[in-house]
């Protein structure tokens, strides 16, 4: 994994470390990469083809479907 | 006025994004301002893996699997901001409950997680997929008092059982 400095002003910093001291995040290392998931997340939006659950709904209504909801999930032995 | 309290399994989350049925019924609950729908944590590792099956199988390509993966993701946190749906954690007390209904149902563990989440969060009502509400039976319904109900139930039919 690649190590990365950052320039935090205080302000910054403390809020990250208000975060880590309520337990939300390990480390001010863990709190970056969640609003860097967060960032990554906005930007890969963009590019779905979908506004709306409807549109997922019908994009995936024309596959053929090998399984029925998630009971596959919970196959165990009786 | 109090609302009533839904908990929407995965199966009905699931549902929302991927089946031909159930949709409207759980698209009706989250919409509708008399209900709080709640669901597990637990749900989005289901989902998750319910992605990755199909991806696996060669049902949806790895790029559809990716984009259905963030939609679903941004669209859960977008109603939960709309508070149309809450996220619950798995805390020690649902892991004892659901230890319990193993025991005394027959429950699979993640049947009896959702469920233990279900009753100790005050759901009346839990809506699953067609499979899950024949697992989850009366028997059930009646020494948990929660009732249990498929998403391709009619929702004059829920407005009556609930009621709303």
């Amino acid at each position: 994994m690649e190590v990365a400095s950052v320039r935090l002003t205080d302000e910054e910093r403390r809020f990250l470390e208000q975060l880590v001291a309520k337990g939300k995040y390990s480390s001010i290392s863990e709190a970056l990469k969640a609003g860097l998931y967060e960032l990554m997340r906005e930007e890969k939006l963009k590019e779905i083809p979908w506004k709306s659950r409807t549109e997922v709904r019908k994009y995936f209504s024309e596959k053929e479907k090998t399984l029925k909801g998630l009971e596959a999930l919970h196959y165990e032995e009786d | 006025m109090k609302k009533i309290k839904l908990y929407l399994e995965s199966s009905a989350l699931w549902n929302l994004y991927y089946e031909e049925t159930g949709a409207e019924l759980v698209e009706y609950c989250l919409e509708n301002s008399q209900l709080t729908c709640i669901s597990s944590i637990w749900s989005q590792l289901e989902i998750e893996r319910g992605i990755k099956k199909r991806e696996n199988q060669k049902e949806i390509t790895a790029e559809e699997a990716e984009n259905l993966r963030v939609f679903i993701e941004t669209d859960g946190k977008r109603l939960a901001s709309k508070k149309q749906l809450e996220i619950v954690p798995i805390v020690e007390d649902y892991i004892f409950t659901a230890r319990r209904f193993i025991q005394e149902h027959n429950l699979f563990a993640s049947d009896a997680l959702h469920l233990a989440s279900a009753v100790l969060q005050g759901c009346k009502g839990i809506l699953v997929d067609d499979y899950h509400f024949k697992r989850l039976n009366k028997m059930i319904e009646t020494r948990e008092g929660i009732g249990i109900y498929p998403t391709t139930l009619a929702i004059s039919d829920l407005k009556v059982q609930l009621p709303l």
